[in-house]
């Protein structure tokens, strides 16, 4: 253990790699500071510059802007009521109050503590569940895969909207773009058509950037949305220890719901900072003073939400499986590199799990470093209006695409990709759903097709195991259950 | 709810297309398949089935599963010229870029969205859309390693 802890540290400690989790972080606060700009966009641009980069540090630079996307949402969420992720719709419940008050910067630093704590116990327990989770998972074969997969793939309802239908139809069409190419098994063509630009299936990246980039531009420029208000002066003190020590149990609450919600696929953030918010309100004895202004509810509801960052890589690290749409770009990023998170990768590469960890850990120091040095300078690039953001974000998408495989094929699948997104967003189709089940169908697929050769054909290999059935019976209780808390908090399903 | 069954019918409509004729038409199936599940068409076949079946409950009863609307509008006002002047811009650059290289057709779409976005400051658009993509290709070009295609700009980077 020592000697790969060691080897960790090697791999970890560069002067690239320590600069990149700080660049991560302080392009994620940026972008999700930016209502409009969602933090999966933000991944999904920086995703092509990783492409030369060594693993590490490409996925480091991911997992850093994820952070720190997390974080920014709050930023304006508290400055001009505009939340920059759906999570951070919560903050404006006490942020915005505050800031009316004359107290912005005590919500914002409440709201960084909150985020750097809560992440920090995130990080701790990823840390310590993944390899537990790792170790029990080396049991598993393919007929376990198929099942834990199925299992994952409930997260559609999760993701799906305002409409589950929708959302399961929108999965469906993932799948199908999934199925092109060449068959894994006979080696036959797939939907080419003719086009051999097509062999190896659609390339992830003009898929991802088509759908979570594109759509939201092309919205902007047709509809000649309105350019964003002005941040509101960070007038007033700032939040001492006192507030810390005031707030602290509502912190440590939201940390621990975020930890429990993002270890389990398709919840999120969003769930997390409501559940840890009214849960707050409920035990505070300023119960009065929530949604007018009371620092708890700003730090609570950050807690819940950034609480989520370690703990929904627990089940990508361990058993592969995404827990939400940033985790699954994240895993697409380990496959462009060539890595498959699992079991696996625990016995196989466990030095650069490590490395991970360690720049994980470090990317909570730098999320309290960018929150409290650079919150002027992201107020201001939030302020950029949008008639010059978003042709920049554009340019970005066009190059990042052309820089995959050198042509022009995947920039046309990408325009393509946008145009289909687009409709979805008129049709109110959710993406994720789509984008989550392209990037788990070929696992899908090609597990369910190995079991059956195993087993000669029988299905039933995938009912066999202890561990298939345990899946089985997840899966289906997990659809009750989502579809169930649909219906009565319409509020998370988004 | 007159959307949400519109919506269904082309659903479904999509989904019998696919089990019909793109599946047939588009997957080649080996003769000597023993088994139907390792087909490989077997897999599309179910996925297709399931995009019917949800187009067919939107049909059908098409408020029964969906959460009502937050009341914010659907993209109703989409202004179709605003619409084909940006899908202009954007397949234009597509099809420039293998005679032109991607800096100049990515400068002219730069400089156009902006104007088409509302940006009338002549110097800070012509600044914008000469800079960004110059900058991105010389990213891309010496710190990547990407040969981007630099088109007229080529003997700038040698």
């Amino acid at each position: 253990m020592y000697e790969n802890l060691i080897q960790a540290i090697g791999l970890f400690f560069t002067f690239q790699n320590v600069l990149i989790v700080l660049a991560g972080v302080l392009i994620g606060a940026i972008v999700g500071a930016i209502p409009g700009m969602s933090t999966p966009m933000g991944v999904a641009l920086v995703l092509p510059f990783t492409f030369t980069m060594e693993p590490v540090t490409g996925i480091l630079l991911l997992l850093g802007v994820y952070k720190g996307g997390l974080y920014g949402g709050s930023i304006t969420a508290i400055l001009i009521k505009a939340p920059g992720t759906p999570a951070a719709s919560c903050t404006v419940l006490d942020g915005y109050p505050l800031t009316q008050k004359g107290q912005a910067r005590k919500a914002l630093d409440m709201a960084l503590y909150a985020s750097c704590f809560a992440d920090f116990v995130s990080n701790m327990s990823l840390i310590l569940l993944a390899g537990i989770l790792a170790s029990l998972a080396l049991k598993f074969g393919p007929p376990e895969f198929f099942t834990l997969i199925l299992f994952s793939l409930t997260i559609i309802a999760g993701v799906s909207g305002d409409s589950l239908v929708k959302g399961i139809a929108s999965a469906s069409l993932g799948l199908m773009f999934a199925v092109i190419g060449l068959d894994t098994v006979y080696g036959t063509n797939r939907f080419l058509f003719g086009n051999w630009n097509l062999m190896g299936g659609l390339s992830f990246i003009p898929v991802l950037i088509g759908l979570f980039a594109l759509p939201e531009i092309i919205r902007f420029f047709v509809n000649g949305a309105a350019d964003r208000v002005k941040s509101a002066a960070m007038r007033g003190g700032g939040a001492g220890l006192a507030d810390f020590k005031r707030c602290f149990k509502s912190i440590l609450r939201g940390s621990l719901i975020g930890v429990g919600l993002g270890a389990i696929p398709g919840i999120g953030g969003a769930p997390s900072a409501f559940l840890s918010y009214s849960e707050a309100r409920r035990t505070s004895r300023n119960r009065d003073g929530f949604g007018k202004g009371e620092l708890e509810g700003v730090a609570a509801a950050e807690a819940g939400n950034n609480g989520v960052a370690g703990a929904t890589m627990i089940p990508l690290l361990a058993l592969g499986v995404p827990g939400d749409v940033i985790t699954a770009i994240i895993l697409g990023a380990f496959m462009i590199h060539g890595l498959r998170p699992g079991p696996l990768l625990f016995v196989e590469n466990i030095s650069l799990i490590y490395a991970l960890f360690i720049g994980i850990m470090l990317s909570s120091l730098y999320l309290f470093i960018v929150g409290k040095f650079t919150i002027r300078l992201i107020s201001r690039i939030a302020e950029v209006p949008n008639r010059i953001l978003y042709p920049i974000v554009l340019l970005l998408c066009l190059f990042g695409t052309f820089a995959i495989n050198n042509n022009m094929f995947d920039v046309l699948v990408m325009l393509l990709m946008g145009c289909l997104g687009y409709v979805m967003m008129l049709c109110r189709f959710p993406a994720p759903p789509f984008l989550i089940a392209f990037i788990l169908g070929p696992l899908l697929e090609d597990n369910f097709r190995q079991s059956l050769i195993l087993s000669d054909g029988g299905i039933d290999i995938l009912f066999r195991s202890p561990i298939c059935i345990l899946f089985w019976i997840l899966t289906v209780v997990s659809v009750v259950f989502l579809v169930n808390g649909r219906r009565r908090t319409i509020p998370f399903s988004a | 709810m007159r959307e949400s069954r519109l919506i269904g019918l082309v659903i479904t409509v999509l989904g019998l297309l696919a089990l019909v004729v793109l599946i047939p038409v588009g997957i080649v199936t080996p003769s000597n398949v023993e088994r139907l599940a390792l087909a490989p068409d077997f897999w599309p076949n179910i996925i297709a089935s399931v995009f019917v079946m949800m187009g067919i409950i939107l049909l059908i009863a098409p408020a029964r599963y969906e959460v009502p609307s937050s009341g914010e509008q659907p993209y109703r006002s989409a202004h179709a010229t605003r619409l084909v002047l940006l899908l202009g811009i954007l397949f234009g650059v597509y099809v420039a870029t293998p005679r032109l290289g991607l800096v100049v057709p990515a400068m002219l779409m730069v400089f156009g969205l902006s104007w088409l976005a509302g940006e009338r400051r002549w110097k800070r658009l012509i600044i914008l859309s000469f800079a960004s993509p110059i900058a991105l290709a010389a990213f891309f070009t010496y710190i990547a390693s990407v040969p981007i295609p630099l088109g007229v700009f080529e003997f700038i980077y040698g």
